[in-house]
Formats: structure tokens, C-alpha cells, sequence
């Protein structure tokens, strides 16, 4: 079984966030308004945050998506199995079975997990907009990065189709697929022939906060040097 | 033990009378309540239909009023049962007059506490989804097991010592309320067999409540603990929150007492010597819950680990500053100021004392909840915590409906145990006065 | 009695809970009901992919469009796209929202009230052509009586555009582009090439950037950003190493290993200052300046005596052994390039230039090379909007013809207030559309038919073509059909100008030429363009195509068309042929002082603006999504933020993180502070954000306006001082 990881490249990132745009659109996550914004209810799968990752110099704007760990403090916490790690390694959310307590969301130390407070809502005719591989998210749940879960399952049924084996390139997250700078990759972590693979086995290669022992599948190479 | 109620009928009098008379200012309090109950229903229903948008909460602050009312409302329960239970093993006989209104605020409040925890989920609707898909890795799932099995237990613990005084209102009622104790006091007549294995059940319940009420705030505690966030994943949490818990449980008592004793005219039972009991205890939980603040503060002080003290420094020079020192002032200065004296330790000195160490409980919830989830390790923006009209509506509410159904409670049942008082007579009677002493040093 | 009034509270107990059920159940119900309403959404549609060109700026990247039932859900770079080679910007990403924005113009209209009162009525298409048509044939004839304004684009469709109506008479004016152009200008004053430079930032070693917005919006953004990626890492390349020189830190002052803040008008002190050095030092390659040595002796002259190390330090705050620091890494680099922002002025795009010449940057891998004779010569337009005796009588607004374009045409504001007819063909209510008399709403970018020139690409040629990837939302029409219809109506030579009846013919016709051209063919993978630049260097060219109609269509299915045959060593030949290049004397050293760190008066600060990277130059006002990502990391987003000092903020009393007012002699606006460390603390940065009220529902979010702090010009020129108050 592919264990499907994320590598970003800090030093080639240039914070143009066209993967904030590229995952709103991919995935259903609503626009906010400045009211909602300032009062902390801006959604959003992924966005920079500013992360010392060198001794000297300004901190580094660092995308931040959940971090797909291996060992997910917030999939623990869930009373009801509605986040849980999935066969493929990816931290699942299930919708339709998550009771909005928000204990996940405090468990989590990235803070990458978001909540419904109101149903979200598209003015015509921008609901024509919406992904229909990605279902929308009802008001009082949590919902978070999936790594574009609906890629692999649509790559998985090409490739099917095909009568072939997925390959690492059939699946592409929409972040990393638009990324300008070409600093992210995606693919097997533990396929020794995956770009992803060799990336992370860079010297320069950390996983945030992995001192908690959370084992994320999302890879940081640090910026310099 | 041969249940002549006879003789006891009028000198309880008091103590019944209470319950089956309804007064003026009965009912102005109920209408005042009712009102502030259905505005927070009102409330409700807004949070319902537009979401948990209409709240003050936002991203990382996801946990505020409602989950700090959960903890607080789950502390003040142990002051009934918990309470009742170690004094009636180490059979404190001062303790006989004030078990029953410990226990049904163990009860009631515990309805709160759950309450909270539903209107602080997104979805109320799939609540059931906790019971239809349990994963018992989440403390949630333990707080659920061991909350339910404390309510069965203390609802239990606070009908078993009623039977005896609902089979003596059903012998002086008539009408709906006769055929409501009837069934209720469950065919007791008060013979010896009855009596032998009343006494025998609630003496095993008073043993199996105490390690289920040490559970429950332990377990809660374990909420915060279990996770990784700073300041939250502490191992003192557990002793540290039941220590909370019994802290403002008394508090809670002795505020009920006063009151009950103030609006039933109970001098009579509820002497001094209950405020002084309750009041050194009181002051031993200031004692060790200051001991336990202190050790968890220190450590992190000490440790100055970068996450950590980010969260400390928010509560002690922060924005929670006003929250901290408040609550040092209400949970330690006050309490310890007043009740360390003899001269101070009076009726009117512990009530006064019990209102503030309720208040400090509170702000120590809050003080526990918000800081750690605005300071989150993710250097993501934060907002600042305003609870929202709705929030504090519902908080009201709770209040509100729990005094309504305390005093709803005392309109059916006797707030003061009377049985437990005439046996106490009884071994009065037969022993030496000087027993009331005694119990001072328990 | 006491059991009657009992009762009485058991009923009311009894009656409030049934109530709280009931209103529970209806509450569950609602729950539910959204629930089900979400999952209804979800219900696939057909998929099927096209392609389309984004216009949200002038690089003109190649997208592919995802369409469920035929509407566009998701924009993605289209691989082929030799400019975008599968990658959107931000500002590409979300340009889907503008195609679907609720407050669209849905059909032509005319103005009832007067200006600005936003009084407006519905007309056909029929009556809103013949009104313009009515008004024209009264214009014509005195030449000026007609301005069409547009955006800087190159292509056929602009061409088209400006044919029409310069048949008519009318001045055509296109709104200021700092693309390449400026550079091109002056590259052509010191080489005598005149083509655009193409700076190969992916294969130098060190960049000393001035002011260049690398990582933000430089040239042709997504192409300087994958370049910009492979200059710091591509498979066992040294890491490039890049200073940046500018007086805020933007992006990519903050991406760079090194940032000096240099007040933007000392910058070319700077320039020559470290030319001065390599000069001195002899760190050039002399023998690679041979054809030039006589000239090259004078400038020397000038630039070792002008620019000593104590005079640059004094006129840039830059201490002299970071000036020698500068100097030594560049002359020590294996591959050294100095890059200027595309609006410095020309003199420090000359000293820039003169500098990389000093390096031999140019026509070497990691350098400057120029591209070839552009496949497509667009047709001149008239530099000024110089109004004509009493003023245009009307004027014609393309596009993104709105207020901060104007302000480049300082001329076309009076003249808007005193024109008979303001016609705006925007899709949108913007600004200037605001002010017009009559709306004739052409399609929006990916309901069109697209043929325009990318401004600039990698070295080669290319085209972008399209066909519309989607169908017309509301009533809009083609550009090209509302021509036809106006000058059909107007008759004589301007009919005659527009012999295409829709754009899809004018698309066409163009392919047909570049079919038979010969040359380069549709958009191809890296790898197929490769192959063709190798086949057309050997003096072959294949096309697929059996015909020109296939050849077009093959172009538009690959969206676009491109010759990547390109020859290096064109400059170096160039100035070999004119007997060297021709160094342009530098400017004096300013003799006033650095302006003052210490705060004075009671506006203290210089003001700076800059437009956020996330937007365009409109703001973006109906892209939602990027009113999200203002300022991010650091400020919160949906408005403007203010960039400072520690040592500022700390003057002004406020802190990071708060908002604040920025208040000039004027107007003042809130902005969130961003503190950064190391800029010159005399000064604040502040996010160019205009308030759009009639432009849609978001853009009426943004209710402060950093225009009304100063007059346009006032703000680019940086002449503008303010103070900051705690909001
Ligand atoms: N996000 C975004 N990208 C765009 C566009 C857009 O509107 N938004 N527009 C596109 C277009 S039309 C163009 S022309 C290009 C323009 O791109 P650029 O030519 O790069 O121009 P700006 O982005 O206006 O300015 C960039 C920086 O130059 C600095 N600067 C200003 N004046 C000077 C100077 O005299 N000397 C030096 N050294 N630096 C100076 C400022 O600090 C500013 O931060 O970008 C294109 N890309
Ligand atoms: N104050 C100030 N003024 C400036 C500048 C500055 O930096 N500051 N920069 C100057 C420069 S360099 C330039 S290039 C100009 C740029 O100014 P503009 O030419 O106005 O460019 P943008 O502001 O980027 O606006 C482009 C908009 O046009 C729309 N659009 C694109 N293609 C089409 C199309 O085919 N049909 C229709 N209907 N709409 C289309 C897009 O949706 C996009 O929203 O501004 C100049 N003016
Ligand atoms: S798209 Fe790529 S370069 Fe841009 S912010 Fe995201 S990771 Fe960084
Ligand atoms: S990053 Fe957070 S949400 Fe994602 S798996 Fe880890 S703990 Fe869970
Ligand atoms: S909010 Fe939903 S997913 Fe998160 S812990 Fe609660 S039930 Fe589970
Ligand atoms: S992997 Fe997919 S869901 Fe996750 S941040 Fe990227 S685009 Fe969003
Ligand atoms: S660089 Fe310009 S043309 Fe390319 S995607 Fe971004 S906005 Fe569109
Ligand atoms: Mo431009």
C-alpha cells in the first residue's frame, strides 16, 4: 500500500498562494466575507504561516495544510470515528457522522482543522462553481484537507480502466498541481523511485512539530543553505 | 427503629411543611426564572437554526462558555454525592441535615453539565452518533460512560434515603401528590426487613459512588489532558480537577444550605455548627486546590518550554490576567482570609466565602479552556473570545433552570432528611450531647 | 389551594418542555434538511476538458478548463502553454469567480440619471449599437473627436480594435505597460538590439535584484516564479544566491538571502557604485568588452571618479564594505545577474544594464539574451490620450480601462466629464464603466474567442489562441460583433475597417496567415518543443496539419501556437557589427541627504505603495477569494496592511498585529500593521487597495480607500507624508 506524502520545498516556495486559491476551488471550501474573517471563521484548507525555519532572517511563509499524520492526535479524540486514518493513510473526515464537538479541532496541534459555522452558502450563479466530486459540507461540521482524497479515487478508477497499475504521477492534489514555483511534490513516500521520496530524503528535510510524535506524511525542506 | 411516625409528625413540621405549600414569592421566582429559561430556550433555537456562528467562538478558540459551564457544572456536582458519601462511611453525624440537598444538586447539576456538552455540538441532531458509532479511544466516550453511570449511581444514592420521607408525605397527602408519593415509595412501610436492607443499600452505594465520582472529574480533566496542547497535557490534571471539583461542590452546598435554611426557616436544622463543618472543609479543599494551582504553575514556569510559556504568560500577564488573578483572589485570598479565623468561619462568613470560591471555580474553567486554545503552537492568527448574546442567554438559562428545578425539587420532596435526623435523635437521646462536638474534629 | 396552584406550575413545566421538543424536532428537521439539500449538490455531471488563455494580466497564460454539463468548476494550467507550462498564479486560480460574479452587467444599458448616480436602463443590443453608431457619424470627420482607451495588450484582437477606429479618425491610446517595454527601450539604446530582453533567472548562480519583484509579479509572473524555483534548486545545480535591493521588504526581499533597504530613488547610486568597484578592483572581463574598450574607457572615467565607496555610502546608507561586499560576490559568481523592476526609472534600467554588460551577462546561459523579431508587429497607437480642440465628444473604454490606468493619462479625466458619450464595453460595473453613458458589455475572458500576444515568454515566439471555453452566462456579446454592428451602422471607411463579422473570423483569418508563414506550430510539451527547435534550427518545418483550416484547429485545441527556434549571441553580434555598445553617461550623485530616519512634522512618514502580489491592478474586485489572501501571512486579510519598522511603530505608539489609520493631510484609511525588521524606519508601506463600490458585492467589502489619500501620481511618486493614529 502507497503511503501518499506531501514535499515542499520552502526554499523554491515564493508565498504566491495560487495552492490556497487552486484548493478552495477544487474542494468546495466557501468564500468568506471581512466579517466572517475577523471574527476567526475564514475557512480555508490550506494557508501560510509564518515559521522560523532558519537562525537568521525573516520567518519563512510556510504553506500549511493538515499534516497527514501517521500517528493523528485529532483522529484519537473523536468520539465518534468521524476522522479517522484511512487504509490509505490519509486522515478521513466523514461527514455525515461527525457530531461538531470540535475536540479534534483542539486536539490538532497544526490547528488545520475547520469548522462549519453556518451552512455555506454560493450566490447563484456561483454555485455552478462547485466540484461535484466533493461533497458540501453542512453547517456544524469539521471538515480539513483530505490531499485531495477524490484524486486518488478518480486516478485509481483510470488507471483501472486502463488496465494498469496507478502510478505516482496519476495522482495530483490541486495544490501541488498548480503550484508556479514547482515547489511541491506528491507522491509514495515509500516508493524509493517517487520524487516525493527523494525529495524527503534531503538534508534539508523536517516535519513540523514531529517532536510531538504525530509522524506527518506532509514534508517541510528548510529554506537557505 | 420502629417508624413511628407518630410521634416525629409534628416535630418535622418544619421540614414538610416547605414542600406541600406553595408561597408568593414561590411563584414570583419561578415566573422571574421561567422567563430567563425561555429566553435562553429562544436562544437555543437561534443557535440551532443559524448555526454555531450566532456564538462568539471562531477559529482556534473552538471551546468557550459552554464547555467551561460543562466542567463547572460537572465540578459543583461532587458536592452532593461525593460528599455525602465520605461522611455518611465515616458516619459524621453533623452530616445528617445536609446530605439530601448535596445530593440533589449532584443530580440536577449533572443534567447541566451534559446540557452544556449538547449545546456545544455542532450537531445535536446526530448525538446518538456517540452511542451508534463509539470509539472508545476518545475521552469524550469516557466522560459519556463514566457521567451516565454517575448520574444512574447519584440518582440512585439521592432516591434510596427518600423512601422513607416520601412514604411519610404519602401518608399526610391526598389527591395527585398521594397517589405520586405512592408510587414512589415503592410499598414501604417501614418494617425492620425494609429498613435492614435500606440501610444495607445505600451503605454499598456510598462506597460505589465514591470512585465513580473520582472518575468523572478525572475523566473530564483527561478531556484537556489527553491531547497534546500546552497547558492542557498535564499529569496533575486528574487529582487536580477532582480537587477542584469537591472545592466548589462545597462551595455549591453551602450556598444551598443558606438559602434553604434562610427561605424554609430551617434554623432549627441547619445550625452553625453545619456552617463550621462545611466551612473547614472548605477551607482544607482551598488548601489543597491552592497546592495543586501552585504546582502546575510552577512547573511550567520553571520548565519555561517556549509553547508552554506562551500559554502561561497569556493567563498570569495576558489577556487572561484579569481571569487569573481574580480567580487567585476568589479561590485562595478570600476563603482562606475568612474561614482560617474562628471568628470569621460564621453563617454569614462561609456563605460569603462559598460565593466567591464558586465564582474563582468558574474563572479557574475558563482560565483553563480559552488560553490554551488562543495560543495555539501554530502560529495561525487568533481572535479574541467575546461570548456572544446566545452564550450567555444559555448560560443564564442554566443557572436559572437549575434553581428552578432545585426549587421544584423542594416542592416534592424534603430538602432535609428526616429520617436521618430521628435516628440521629434517637442516638442522641441515648448518648451524650457533647457527640455534636465531636464531629467538629471529623 | 396550594395543590390548584401546584398544578398550575406542573402544567407550565409540563408545557415548556413540550414545547422545547417540538422546537427540537423542527430544529433536527432543519439540520436534516441541509444535510440532504448538500448531498442532492452532488449528483456528477458530464466532464470534459478545454483550454482558454487567463487575461488577468499580460502574460497570458495557457489554462485548461474543467466543465461539468458544460460550466466551467476549475481552472488549471494548460501543460502545453509554453508560458505556464501547467501552473496558474493566484490571480489565474480564481479568475473562474469573475466569470461567474453575481453582479455581472447581463446585457447592454444606458445611463437615466445623471452621473454617478447609478440610475441605469435596460436597451437591446440593436438600440445600444445604433446610439453609438448615431453619435459617431456626428463625431466623424475632425480628426480627435473619437478616443478609444484599452489596456496595453498585443494581439489581433487589439489590432482589430485599433484599426476600427483609427479608420474612423479616432486616437487610439493604450493604457501604460511597464512590461518589458521600458527595459526593451533602453537595452536597445545601449546594444542597439531592439527586442525584449530575456533574462535567464533559472540558470544564474547570484541575482542582485533591484527592486525586481521576483516572486511576485516580475515581467511574466508564472514564468518568472518556475524560473525563480529552478535558480535556487534543480537536480544538482548549485543553489542560486540572490540580494535583494529595495526599499520595503516585499516578497521577495523576504525569499532572498539578503535584503539592503535602498530608498528607490538612490538605487542607481548603488548600481554604479558597485560598477565603480569592479571597475577599480578590475574584477571585469575585459577581453568579452573588446569591440567597446574605447567607450567603455570614458565611462570608466566618470563612474570610478563620481562614485567613490564614501559617496555611494553617503547618497544610499549602504556602508562601504557591503558596497564592496555586493561588488566581490557578483564579480566572484559563476554566473552573475543584475535585474531591475520593469518600472525603475531609465536610468537605473541604463545602469542596470550597464552593469550586466560589465559582467557579461549578456548572451551567455544565466544571462540576458534578447528575443527574436516578434512573429507579430502590433499596429502603433497614439502615446498621449492629448485631447483635441474642446475635448473628445466620445470616448471609448475597453476592457480594463478604469480609473488607476487613467491616472497614467492624466489628460482623460477632464475630458471624461466634458465627452457627449462615454461608451464602456466591461463586462463589469467597474469605475470607469460607473461613469459612462452607455454599457455594451463584451464577453468576459473565458466566453471569448482569445488571440493575443503573451507579453512576455520564454525566448522563441508565441500567440495564444482560444475558442470560448464556455458559453455566454448573461447577454453579453463579442467584441468583434458589437464592432461590426457600430460601424456597419455608421457605414463609410469604418465599415470597411471591419471586414470580420465575429471574432471567430477574425481568429481565423489570423491562423490562416501563420499557416502560411511557416514557421513554429501549435502549443506543444516541453519535450515536442524541444524536438522542434531542433528541427527548425536544421531548416525544417513540419506541421501536422493538412490544411491551414486543420492547422488552426490544431492550434486552438493546443491553445495557442509558438516558435521556439531562437538564436543565441544576437547582442554580442549586434555590437560587434556597430564597433561596441554604446554606455550612457550616469547621473549625478543627488546632492540633499538621505531623507531623514527620525520622524518630523506632524505627518511624519514617507508613504509607499505597492500593489499586493495577490491582486491586479483593479484589485480584483470580483475574485473573492483573493480579498482572503491580502497580506498573508502576517496581516489579516480582506483589506489593506501597513508595513513599518519596529522603531515606527514603536514612535507611533502601536503594535503589529492591530489596526490602525494611516491619515495623510486628505483622508486617511485603517490598515493592519505588519512590522518588519531592517526597513528604514523615515518611512511606512502601505497596500494599494482601491474601494470599488459599484464593482460587485465584494468589492463593497473594501471601504477604505487608499486613494483617498492622495492624488494618484502623488502616491506613485512616494511625495506623500502621514502620520499613524491607534484605530
Ligand atoms: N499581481 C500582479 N501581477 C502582475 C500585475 C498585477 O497587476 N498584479 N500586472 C502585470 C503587469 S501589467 C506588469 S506591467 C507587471 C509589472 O510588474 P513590475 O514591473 O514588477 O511593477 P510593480 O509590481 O508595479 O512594482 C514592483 C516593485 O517595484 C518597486 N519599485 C517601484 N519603483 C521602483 C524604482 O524606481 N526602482 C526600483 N528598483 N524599484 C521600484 C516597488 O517597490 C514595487 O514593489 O506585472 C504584471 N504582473
Ligand atoms: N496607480 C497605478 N496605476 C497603474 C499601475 C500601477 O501599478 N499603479 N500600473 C499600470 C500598468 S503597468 C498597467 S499594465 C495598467 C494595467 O491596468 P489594466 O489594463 O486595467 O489591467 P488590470 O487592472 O490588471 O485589469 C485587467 C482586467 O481586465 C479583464 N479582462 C482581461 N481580458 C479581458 C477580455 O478579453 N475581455 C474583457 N471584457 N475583460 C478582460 C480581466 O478580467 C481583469 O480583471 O495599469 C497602469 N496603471
Ligand atoms: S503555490 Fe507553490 S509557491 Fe505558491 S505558495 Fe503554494 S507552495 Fe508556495
Ligand atoms: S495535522 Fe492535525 S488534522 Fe491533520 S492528521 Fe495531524 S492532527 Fe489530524
Ligand atoms: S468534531 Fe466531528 S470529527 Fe471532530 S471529534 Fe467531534 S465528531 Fe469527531
Ligand atoms: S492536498 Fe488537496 S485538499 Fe489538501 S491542501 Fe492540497 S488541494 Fe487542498
Ligand atoms: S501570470 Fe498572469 S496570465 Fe498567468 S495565470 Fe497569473 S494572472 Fe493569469
Ligand atoms: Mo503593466
Amino acid at each position: 500500500m502507497a503511503r501518499w506524502g506531501l514535499v515542499i520545498d520552502l526554499d523554491r516556495c515564493t508565498a504566491c498562494q495560487a495552492c490556497v486559491v487552486a484548493c478552495k476551488h477544487e474542494n468546495n471550501v466557501p468564500f468568506s466575507t471581512p466579517a466572517a474573517s475577523n471574527s476567526g471563521r475564514l475557512l480555508t484548507w490550506i494557508q501560510l504561516v509564518a515559521v522560523e525555519t532558519r537562525s537568521h532572517g525573516p520567518a519563512t511563509p510556510m504553506p500549511l495544510m493538515c499534516q497527514q499524520c501517521d500517528r493523528p492526535p485529532c483522529t484519537d479524540v473523536c468520539p465518534t470515528s468521524a476522522t479517522y486514518l484511512n487504509a490509505e493513510g490519509i486522515v478521513a473526515q466523514i461527514y455525515a457522522r461527525c457530531i461538531g464537538c470540535r475536540y479534534c479541532t483542539n486536539a490538532c496541534p497544526y490547528s488545520v482543522k475547520l469548522f462549519n459555522w453556518q451552512t455555506p452558502a454560493w450566490p447563484e450563479p456561483m454555485t455552478a462553481l462547485r466540484n461535484p466530486d466533493v461533497s458540501v459540507r453542512p453547517k456544524g461540521v469539521v471538515e480539513k484537507c483530505t490531499f485531495c482524497h477524490h484524486r486518488l479515487m478518480r486516478a485509481r478508477e483510470q488507471a483501472r480502466a486502463e488496465g494498469r497499475d496507478l502510478a505516482n504521477e496519476d495522482y495530483v492534489p490541486a495544490c501541488v498541481q498548480t503550484c508556479p514555483a514547482e515547489a511541491m511534490v506528491f507522491g509514495d513516500l515509500d516508493d524509493p523511485h517517487s520524487e516525493a521520496s527523494a525529495w524527503a530524503e534531503s538534508p534539508r528535510a523536517f516535519r513540523w512539530m514531529e517532536e510531538l510524535g504525530t509522524r506527518p506524511k506532509v514534508v517541510y525542506l528548510r529554506e537557505g543553505e | 427503629m420502629d417508624g413511628s411516625f407518630a410521634r416525629g409528625h409534628d416535630d418535622y413540621e418544619a421540614i414538610t411543611r416547605p414542600v406541600l405549600t406553595v408561597g408568593r414569592s414561590f411563584r414570583r421566582w419561578t415566573m422571574g426564572l421561567g422567563a430567563v429559561v425561555l429566553w435562553a430556550v429562544f436562544a437555543w433555537v437561534w443557535q440551532l437554526w443559524f448555526g454555531l456562528g450566532e456564538t462568539g467562538l471562531n477559529r482556534p478558540v473552538y471551546w468557550g462558555l459552554y464547555i467551561t459551564n460543562f466542567v463547572f457544572f460537572i465540578g459543583v456536582s461532587h458536592a452532593g454525592t461525593l460528599i455525602s458519601a465520605i461522611l455518611r462511611i465515616v458516619n459524621a453525624e453533623w452530616r445528617r441535615p445536609i446530605t439530601r440537598m448535596a445530593e440533589v444538586i449532584t443530580v440536577l447539576v449533572l443534567f447541566f453539565g451534559v446540557g452544556n456538552v449538547l449545546l456545544d455540538l455542532g450537531r445535536p441532531d446526530r448525538a446518538l452518533d456517540v452511542v451508534l458509532h463509539p470509539h472508545f479511544r476518545s475521552p469524550l466516550l469516557w466522560d459519556i460512560m463514566s457521567i451516565g453511570l454517575y448520574l444512574a449511581a447519584s440518582s440512585f444514592y439521592l432516591y434510596l434515603p427518600l423512601i422513607p420521607d416520601i412514604a411519610r408525605l404519602r401518608d399526610q397527602t391526598t389527591g395527585w401528590r398521594h397517589r405520586f408519593y405512592t408510587r414512589l415509595s415503592v410499598g414501604w412501610t417501614g418494617t425492620p426487613r425494609q429498613w435492614h436492607r435500606l440501610e444495607r443499600a445505600i451503605g454499598v452505594m456510598a462506597i460505589a459512588v465514591i470512585p465513580i465520582a473520582v472518575s468523572v472529574h478525572t475523566v473530564v480533566s483527561w478531556v484537556f489532558a489527553m491531547t497534546i496542547q500546552p497547558m492542557w497535557h498535564s499529569t496533575i490534571f486528574g487529582p487536580y480537577f477532582v480537587v477542584g471539583a469537591i472545592f466548589s461542590g462545597i462551595a455549591a452546598i453551602i450556598i444551598a444550605m443558606a438559602i434553604v435554611r434562610k427561605v424554609y426557616a430551617l434554623e432549627r436544622y441547619l445550625q452553625p455548627i453545619h456552617f463550621n463543618n462545611l466551612g473547614l472543609l472548605l477551607l482544607l479543599m482551598t488548601c489543597l486546590w491552592f497546592y495543586f494551582t501552585f504546582a502546575e504553575h510552577l512547573t511550567v514556569w520553571y520548565g519555561q518550554e517556549p509553547e508552554e510559556i506562551k500559554v502561561f504568560n497569556a493567563r498570569l500577564y495576558g489577556p487572561f490576567a484579569p481571569y487569573f488573578w481574580t480567580m487567585v483572589v476568589t479561590c485562595l485570598v478570600v476563603p482562606f482570609a475568612i474561614l482560617a479565623n474562628n471568628r470569621t468561619r460564621t453563617v454569614r462568613g462561609t456563605v460569603v466565602a462559598s460565593i466567591s470560591v464558586t465564582i474563582g471555580m468558574w474563572l479557574e474553567r475558563f482560565a483553563i479552556v480559552v488560553p490554551s486554545l488562543s495560543n495555539p503552537r501554530a502560529p495561525i492568527h487568533t481572535f479574541t473570545y467575546v461570548p456572544s448574546w446566545v452564550e450567555l442567554s444559555l448560560m443564564a438559562g442554566c443557572f436559572a433552570a437549575f434553581v428552578l428545578l432545585y426549587m421544584g425539587f423542594t416542592k416534592l420532596f424534603p430538602c432535609v432528611s428526616i429520617w436521618e435526623l430521628q435516628q440521629e435523635e434517637a442516638s442522641a437521646r441515648a448518648d451524650d450531647s457533647a457527640r455534636v462536638e465531636q464531629a467538629v474534629e471529623v | 389551594m396550594s395543590d390548584r396552584l401546584s398544578r398550575r406550575g406542573f402544567l407550565f413545566y409540563g408545557g415548556a418542555a413540550v414545547m422545547g421538543v417540538t422546537l427540537g424536532q423542527l430544529a433536527r428537521r432543519q439540520l436534516a434538511w441541509a444535510d440532504a439539500r448538500a448531498a442532492a449538490d452532488r449528483g456528477l455531471g458530464e466532464e470534459r476538458w478545454t483550454v482558454s488563455v487567463c487575461r488577468e494580466c499580460p502574460a497570458a497564460c495557457g489554462v485548461r478548463v474543467r466543465l461539468i454539463d458544460g460550466r466551467p468548476v476549475k481552472l488549471e494550467g494548460n501543460p502545453l502553454c509554453p508560458v505556464s507550462r501547467g501552473r496558474l498564479c493566484a490571480k489565474g486560480q480564481a479568475a473562474i469567480e469573475a466569470y461567474y460574479d453575481p453582479d455581472r452587467l447581463t446585457g447592454p444599458a444606458k445611463r437615466v440619471g445623471p452621473h454617478g448616480t447609478g440610475a441605469w436602463e435596460r436597451i437591446s443590443w440593436q438600440e445600444a449599437t445604433g446610439l453609438l453608431a448615431g453619435h459617431l457619424r456626428a463625431a466623424t470627420g475632425r480628426p480627435g473627436q473619437v478616443l478609444a482607451v484599452s489596456a496595453d495588450e498585443t494581439g489581433p484582437v487589439a489590432d482589430a480594435w485599433t484599426r476600427v477606429w483609427r479608420a474612423g479618425g479616432a486616437r487610439v491610446h493604450q493604457t501604460e505597460a511597464a512590461t518589458a517595454a521600458r527595459l526593451r527601450d533602453r537595452m536597445a539604446l545601449l546594444t542597439g538590439v531592439s527586442a525584449n530582453p530575456h533574462f535567464d533567472l533559472e540558470h544564474a548562480t547570484h541575482v542582485l535584484s533591484f527592486g525586481a519583484p521576483l516572486v511576485e509579479d516580475w515581467l511574466s509572473p508564472i514564468w518568472t516564479q518556475r524560473s525563480f524555483g529552478r535558480f535556487r534548486r534543480f537536480d544538482g545545480r548549485p543553489r542560486g544566491r540572490l540580494v535583494q535591493i529595495e526599499s520595503r521588504r516585499s516578497l521577495t526581499a523576504r525569499k532572498a538571502d539578503e535584503w539592503i533597504a535602498v530608498p528607490t530613488d538612490r538605487q542607481v547610486v548603488l548600481v554604479y557604485g558597485i560598477a565603480a568597484v569592479l571597475l577599480r578592483e578590475n574584477r571585469i572581463d575585459r577581453s568579452a568588452l573588446e569591440p567597446s574598450l574605447g567607450r567603455l574607457a570614458d565611462f570608466e572615467q566618470t563612474v570610478t571618479t563620481r562614485f567613490t565607496p564614501a559617496a555611494v555610502a553617503a547618497a544610499t546608507g549602504v556602508p562601504v564594505v557591503t558596497g564592496l561586499r555586493l561588488a566581490r560576490d557578483l564579480a566572484a559568481a559563476a554566473r552573475p545577474l543584475v535585474v531591475v523592476n520593469a518600472d525603475a526609472s531609465s536610468d537605473l534600467v541604463d545602469a542596470v544594464l550597464a552593469l550586466n554588460m560589465l559582467l557579461g551577462a549578456f548572451d551567455r546561459p544565466g544571462g540576458i539574451s534578447a528575443a527574436l523579431p516578434p512573429a507579430y508587429t502590433s499596429l502603433p497607437v497614439d502615446a498621449e490620450a492629448a485631447r483635441a480642440e474642446g475635448g473628445p465628444r466620445v470616448i471609448l473604454l475597453r476592457d480594463a480601462a478604469e480609473f488607476r490606468s487613467m491616472a497614467t493619462t492624466p489628460d482623460l479625466l477632464p475630458a471624461l466629464s466634458s465627452a457627449e458619450l462615454v461608451v464602456s464595453f466591461s463586462p463589469y460595473l467597474d469605475e470607469a464603466a460607473s461613469v459612462a453613458d452607455l454599457l455594451l458589455p463584451a464577453h468576459t475572458p473565458l466566453e471569448s474567442w482569445q488571440a493575443i500576444v503573451p507579453a512576455t515568454s520564454a525566448p522563441g515566439q508565441a500567440i495564444a489562441f482560444s475558442r470560448p471555453a464556455a458559453a455566454p452566462l448573461v447577454e453579453t456579446r463579442d467584441l468583434i460583433q458589437i464592432l461590426k454592428a457600430v460601424t456597419d451602422a455608421v457605414a463609410g471607411p469604418l465599415a470597411a475597417a471591419c471586414p470580420w463579422s465575429s471574432s471567430a473570423e477574425l481568429v481565423g483569418s489570423e491562423l490562416a496567415r501563420l499557416a502560411r508563414i511557416r514557421r513554429g506550430g501549435p502549443y506543444a510539451s516541453v519535450f515536442e518543443t524541444e524536438w522542434m527547435r531542433q528541427l527548425e534550427r536544421g531548416g525544417w518545418w513540419t506541421s501536422a496539419a493538412a490544411s491551414p483550416e486543420e492547422f488552426g484547429d490544431l492550434v486552438t485545441a493546443a491553445g495557442g501556437w509558438a516558435d521556439p527556434f531562437f538564436e543565441p549571441g544576437q547582442v554580442r553580434r549586434r555590437i560587434l557589427e556597430q564597433g561596441g555598445c554604446s554606455f550612457l553617461p550616469p547621473p549625478a550623485i543627488p546632492s540633499e541627504p538621505l531623507p531623514p530616519d527620525l520622524p518630523r512634522g506632524p505627518y511624519p512618514w514617507r508613504l509607499e505603495t505597492f500593489v499586493p502580489a495577490t491582486v491586479n491592478q483593479l484589485g480584483s474586485p470580483n475574485q473573492p477569494v483573493l480579498f482572503e489572501l491580502l497580506g498573508q501571512p502576517d496581516a489579516k486579510p480582506w483589506g489593506p496592511w501597513v508595513e513599518m519598522s519596529p522603531e515606527t511603530a514603536h514612535a507611533a505608539g502601536v503594535t503589529g498585529r492591530t489596526v490602525v489609520r494611516v491619515e495623510s493631510q486628505i483622508g486617511g484609511v485603517r490598515a493592519s500593521v505588519v512590522l518588519v525588521e531592517g526597513m528604514r524606519p523615515g518611512g511606512v508601506a502601505l497596500a494599494f487597495l482601491p474601494a470599488l463600490p459599484t464593482a460587485g458585492r465584494w468589492a463593497r467589502e473594501i471601504t477604505e480607500d487608499v486613494r483617498g489619500l492622495a492624488a494618484d501620481d502623488q502616491l506613485r511618486s512616494g511625495a506623500v507624508t502621514v502620520r499613524i493614529v491607534p484605530a
